[in-house]
């Protein structure tokens, strides 16, 4: 075992949710009563652990953009594995935000009493599997949890999605396991000819050498399955659409996120010219992508698929600003990405919660934001950040990523551009179906989000504004 | 003399089960399912204990003999064994049945598992192996609806008295080529490649193809599955693997060393056949207990491919895988015995839909079994997957990494079909409240795959250590 982390720091901010969710087990629930113990349990949980994630970055030079605080577990003896973490400003702002994108969905689903137990237990799970991910330094500990996350993810969208073709979710697992299994056999090629699963040597692997054209377009593969990008994007697309649970369709949602992470900490720096010259296929297919999907989502009149596709426009946006190969620009997506998850999880909560208002009264919800003034506050604010006004770290980021991008292809760049206003101006539109007021709507004052959700949303919203004026403002250098 | 006697120990245990059970039945008034038990139980300690005691020692070493390679093996079986000996009285005791029939069979049988394991000679394979078939036609026909599995159990005498002469004839071939049936003897002084020695091994290990139940051999196996009581399907199921698997490699190491090559691709043709028929079948199979004995059938499939080079390496990581997979389907078969509606046991996959609902926790373990036979990271079907997988990878076998992947998903499909029957659909039935015994053996098993989990070395230092010697 090898560290130089304070009391082994890393690990226990995987571990602690997997402890919570093991109290959570315990938890006495009793949905006549209207208990919410697992609920208490898994938000203390989730708090608890942004403490030590702050922690964590008080504890990194933020200064730095390499690897710090590492810690080594010997796992297996035959084939020599060990767990490996560490971390750096991209890992641990991507931990912060699916710690309070998490959170809040949690929030948000605490009147639904079916099963909540169940629920807290899978995201617990989720949450430390995927804080898991983001804090692995080297591809075997990334491949565990890449693979872990699965598991509570599928209960989590089979139980608690809402999604009626069972079937169906039996594809969307195992197109993800398919992923994993091509992630897994490049694995085992790189052990074979490089001894070592550390990050520098994957770093290391030759294009040209060993099959190293074969590792690097696996490791691709693996990723680019767990993105939404044309061809890869039928079984995400047609679960996370349909997903009515805000929470579930959170956890989905950041499912595309290992694979743009995956990219982020593993694609090589150097790529030789002969190949990557073909990268601008990559670019074509990933802009269509976007402009399709964003078009699908401006013409849909379901909420739920505007906010998917506004989801999948940026995630492939950052994806090719990964492809970009600048060590800088690496660092404006680490931002960009940290308020792009918060800003869509804070749409998701407030477009879940009009639904289920609507449902619930059986009526259309047209208008609904003109009586509803917390919840108007929550959505105008939403919608702007999403749509790219100088709200969150989504606006300056977003911006020097675009330059990069227009720099390099500008025709390219041009479409980005389209693409990323047609999937704003969805959500716009949107907004103004719910502002315009309209006397047939049945929703009204009384069915405004509750005070102290709110409150909690507001801290939501100025932590995204924090992020705006400087991403990491709550650093407090020792 | 008398040390050999003391060698001896773990068989006149095993034997004394009968002489005891036989007393028991005669001076006892009231025997309740449970008496037995508590005796098959008794015995099964200390025919473990003895086994770990003698680990290397040998009464009759012409015929079989006792190594720490073979130790481990009869070890673990005889654990799964005991475990399941324990809970087989939970099903005579729901079912009020006699059960002194049923484990003097099982003690029968662990007496030739205790032989083959250990054979040293064709001449014991040749005794042990028809001696197991007879066993098995007894364990068929302890039901108590006879004309469900006569047909089956005579089926089976059958198929089974064939293979039997099979491997008469096999051994025959090769006594007259060197004239002794030691396999010391064998493997040095049969070394021509005439077209009669390789019917000889041929035939020998169809046989034994025969008892794994691998295809195109394994109608019976999954006949006897479905139809038998859950005791004797869990019995089949869980202990003799590791048994054959032990015996297999003890005869193609030391007797037919000179024919490994064409031992050993015979056997991936088994193996390869039982893999894809496996994962292809247990898919869509509405019957639970059939679809694991064709998971089962494929899981076997899986260990003999990621064996067939017989190095050290890759018997280590196909023990540590079916020890693993073993060790998931004892989870699996305990959940059933908790699966009883109405006093019935049910069998079908849609009888357990919503079953979570009711037994949150027994479907929460059978959750990580389920996963843990897909091999998804981290559970401990991982680390058999990925021990048989890279040993395949530093081997450059390409193409049997690829089938092995590709089934892997068929695989994944039946194991989520009945997750989804589990979690995803709405109740259909009412169960009865499991016994605690289940809970407990539960328990046990997911601890001891959560340690494992946490040192994956726990499990296979040991398989390190006494199969090491083998590379």
């Amino acid at each position: 075992m090898f560290m130089n982390s304070p009391f082994a720091i890393l690990s226990l901010i995987v571990c602690i949710p997997f402890l919570g969710m093991l109290f959570t087990l315990t938890a006495k629930e009793d949905a006549a009563s209207n208990t919410h113990n697992s609920f208490n349990v898994a938000v203390f949980t989730i708090i608890a652990n942004l403490v030590m994630i702050w922690r964590v970055f008080m504890l990194i030079d933020e200064t730095q953009l390499k690897l710090q605080l590492f810690e080594k577990f010997d796992w297996l003896e035959v084939p020599d594995i060990n767990l490996v973490f560490a971390v750096d400003n991209l890992s641990l702002l991507m931990i912060l935000a699916v710690h309070l994108v998490l959170l809040m969905g949690i929030i948000s689903v605490r009147d639904d009493t079916t099963n909540q137990k169940a629920q807290m237990i899978f995201t617990l799970l989720f949450l430390s599997m995927s804080t898991g991910l983001f804090v692995a330094a080297d591809i075997f500990s990334f491949f565990i949890f890449f693979e872990a996350m699965l598991l509570p993810l599928f209960m989590l969208v089979g139980m608690f999605g809402g999604y009626k073709k069972t079937d169906r979710l039996g594809g969307f697992f195992l197109y993800n396991l398919l992923g994993a299994f091509i992630l897994f056999v490049a694995i085992l090629l790189i052990y074979k000819f490089y001894g070592s699963l550390t990050l520098d040597r994957t770093k290391e692997i030759l294009w040209r050498q060993n099959y190293g054209l074969f590792i690097w377009s696996a490791l691709a593969l693996s990723f680019v399955f767990r993105i939404p990008i044309w061809p890869f994007h039928y079984w995400i697309s047609s679960i996370t659409s349909k997903l009515r649970n805000p929470l579930v369709f959170i956890a989905a949602s950041i499912l595309p996120l290992s694979g743009i992470y995956g990219f982020a900490r593993f694609w090589p720096a150097f790529i030789p010219l002969d190949i990557s010259q073909y990268f601008i296929w990559l670019n074509i297919i990933g802009t269509i992508t976007m402009l399709f999907i964003s078009l699908i989502g401006f013409i849909n009149r379901d909420a739920q698929y505007k906010i998917f596709a506004f989801v999948t426009v940026y995630y492939i946006f950052y994806l090719l600003g990964i492809f970009s190969q600048d060590k800088l620009i690496l660092q404006n997506i680490g931002y960009a990405l940290f308020g792009f998850v918060i800003v869509f999880g804070a749409l998701e909560i407030v477009s879940a919660y009009i639904y289920r208002q609507e449902q619930l009264y059986e009526s259309n919800s047209d208008g609904f934001l003109c009586r509803a003034k917390r919840l108007s506050l929550l959505y105008s604010f939403a919608t702007f950040a999403a749509a790219g006004f100088p709200l969150s770290a989504m606006f300056t980021n977003n911006f020097l990523i675009l330059s990069r991008l227009l720099s390099t292809h500008i025709q390219i760049g041009v479409f980005l551009i389209l693409a990323c206003i047609i999937a704003s101006a969805a959500l716009i539109k949107e907004m103004f179906r719910l502002k315009t007021d309209n006397k047939e709507c049945a929703l009204g004052k009384s069915e405004d989000m509750p005070m102290w959700q709110f409150i909690f949303m507001l801290f939501i919203v100025f932590m995204l504004i924090m992020s705006f004026i400087r991403p990491l403002w709550f650093v407090v250098s020792e | 003399m008398l040390e050999n006697w003391f060698i001896l120990l773990p068989e006149i245990f095993i034997g004394s089960f009968f002489v005891l059970g036989f007393l028991i039945g005669r001076c006892r008034s009231s025997q309740t399912p449970k008496t037995f038990a508590t005796l098959a139980q008794f015995c099964l300690t200390l025919v473990i204990l003895c086994t770990i005691i003698f680990y290397n020692k040998s009464a009759l070493p012409h015929f079989w003999q006792n190594t720490s390679f073979t130790t481990i093996f009869k070890t673990f079986a005889y654990l799964l064994a005991l475990a399941w000996f324990y809970l087989s009285s939970k099903w005579f005791l729901n079912k009020n049945r006699p059960s002194f029939k049923f484990y003097a069979v099982c003690f029968a049988l662990l007496l030739g598992f205790d032989i083959l394991a250990s054979a040293n000679s064709l001449g014991s394979l040749s005794v042990a192996i028809p001696f197991i078939c007879f066993c098995y036609y007894h364990l068929i026909l302890r039901h108590w609806d006879i004309e469900r599995v006569e047909y089956l159990s005579k089926a089976y005498a059958v198929v089974a008295g064939f293979f039997c002469l099979l491997l008469w004839v096999g051994t025959y071939l090769i006594y007259q080529d060197t004239g002794s049936l030691e396999y010391s003897n064998i493997s040095t002084f049969y070394l021509n490649n005439s077209a009669g020695n390789m019917l000889a091994v041929m035939l020998i290990i169809a046989s034994f193809m025969f008892l794994l139940g691998l295809v195109p051999f394994h109608i019976g196996f999954v006949a006897i599955i479905s139809n038998a009581i859950l005791p004797v399907c869990g019995f089949i199921t869980l202990v003799p693997p590791l048994i054959y698997i032990c015996a297999l490699i003890n005869l193609i190491k030391g007797c037919f060393l000179p024919f490994m090559d064409f031992a050993a691709g015979m056997i991936m043709i088994f193996a390869t056949l039982s893999l894809v028929l496996g994962a292809l079948s247990a898919n869509n199979e509405p019957n639970l207990r059939k679809r694991f004995a064709f998971l089962s059938i494929y899981c076997l499939g899986f260990a003999l491919i990621g064996m067939v080079d017989f190095s050290g390496l890759a018997v280590i990581a196909s023990f540590a895988y079916t020890v693993i997979v073993v060790l998931s389907l004892a989870g699996i078969y305990t959940v059933f015995l908790g699966l009883k509606s109405k006093g019935e046991y049910v069998s079908d996959i849609t009888d357990i839909n919503g079953f979570y609902r009711l037994r949150p926790y027994m479907s929460a373990t059978l959750l990580i079994f389920m996963f843990s036979l897909i091999g998804l990271a981290p559970t401990l079907g991982f680390f058999g997957y990925l021990s048989i997988i890279n040993n395949l990878v530093a081997d450059n076998a390409w193409l049997r990494v690829s089938l092995l992947l590709i089934t892997l998903i068929f695989v994944a499909s039946s194991c989520l079909q009945v997750i989804r029957a589990l979690y995803f659909e709405p109740q259909t039935n009412k169960f009865d409240r499991a016994d605690k015994a289940i809970y407990i053996c539960l328990f046990i098993n997911v601890t001891f795959i959560l340690i494992s989990l946490i040192n994956p070395t726990l499990l296979i230092r040991d398989a390190l250590v006494v199969l090491g010697g083998l590379s």
